[in-house]
């Protein structure tokens, strides 16, 4: 594979795979780097990479097993969470501080708020708009066992903002 | 779409039943100016969907990364023992081979065979003799290998029968 082919293959997925890094991560210049990463190892392999039936679906899963493995080895977990979303209060109850107008930092704040495979669940369908065979896939994880966390996803959601509502 | 049916979608859609296609509806009556008062409590989620998806790396990422690809990687240092390593390794394959398989056999031209070397200068009645006392020598090294069988079997018929 020559560099112009893989600028017209590969290349293309990068700004899904920046998201998925970034949903984990909450942290764009570590999301950036686990892209780039993982693009110079996809370089460095791209003799292997003929015989991958589904090669959006295998980055994407590769980025999401190296932005897990940096999220695990940060020294002081997930603080960096809340700041990078610059969302302003640092409250437990996610009910009650909704005085930002940054409608998209709320929400994304809310999903931060859910656990990880619910969170990549919700982000594949939702915001990438994955087939759940796809994201079983990059998940690694049966096709019921998607559906099952998008479902708790979505509830959690509802409740949050309904309750957000209601507060107000 | 009439609000009673956007209202349905969205029930389906927090029980996880929709398809993408209905999915991308929701998101679509969400981002335009008509929503239902009722329903605007969830517009925030759909728009904020369609936000994150628009969220991409920054300008410079490609540029900078296709520069990064084409860099010539530094030739790596291999240090003498392993060469020597690799050479020794390559010799013992070799002897292994070379050994294990067999050898192809050497085809040479067929001879013609020397008869008068097994002559001795016998007359017929004399070779008749010889040949007649070779047999009689075998029929007697066979007959007492007959006898030993038979008190051999002699024997095992007495163990075979403790009270005898």
């Amino acid at each position: 594979m020559q560099i112009k082919e893989f600028q017209l293959q590969i290349l293309p997925y990068k700004n899904r795979l920046f998201r998925t890094a970034n949903q984990v991560l909450r942290n764009t210049p570590e999301a950036e780097d686990v892209v780039q990463e993982v693009f110079i190892k996809l370089w460095n392999k791209r003799a292997d990479l003929v015989g991958i039936e589904n090669l959006e679906a295998w980055s994407v899963r590769v980025t999401k097993n190296l932005a897990i493995d940096k999220l695990r080895s940060r020294p002081v977990p997930s603080s960096p969470i809340e700041e990078s979303w610059s969302v302003e209060s640092e409250n437990a109850d996610p009910y009650e501080q909704i005085e930002s107008n940054d409608t998209m930092g709320h929400i994304q704040k809310l999903m931060s708020r859910l656990p990880e495979k619910q969170r990549l669940v919700m982000h594949l369908r939702d915001i990438e708009e994955y087939s759940y065979q796809e994201i079983s896939e990059v998940l690694e994880i049966p096709m019921a066992q998607v559906k099952v966390y998008l479902f708790r996803a979505r509830q959690s959601m509802r409740n949050w903002i309904e309750q957000t509502q209601l507060a107000h | 779409m009439k609000t009673n049916e956007i209202n349905k979608l969205l029930d389906r859609y927090y029980a996880g039943e929709t398809t993408i296609e209905e999915e991308r509806t929701l998101k679509a009556y969400f981002s335009g100016n008509e929503v239902a008062p009722e329903l605007q409590q969830h517009q925030g989620l759909f728009q904020s969907l369609r936000g994150m998806k628009a969220e991409t790396l920054s300008a410079d990422f490609e540029a900078k990364l296709l520069q990064k690809l084409q860099e010539k990687p530094q030739a790596r240092v291999v240090p003498m023992r392993q060469y020597l390593l690799r050479i020794a390794a390559a010799v013992v394959l070799g002897f292994g081979l070379w050994f294990m398989y067999p050898k192809a056999p050497t085809v040479s031209e067929p001879q013609a065979i020397d008869w008068t070397a097994y002559e001795n200068g016998l007359t017929e009645e004399e070779a008749m003799e010889e040949t007649i006392a070779a047999l009689r020598l075998l029929s007697q090294k066979l007959n007492s290998g007959k006898k030993k069988v038979k008190t051999e079997i002699v024997n095992m018929d007495r163990m075979k029968d403790p009270i005898h």
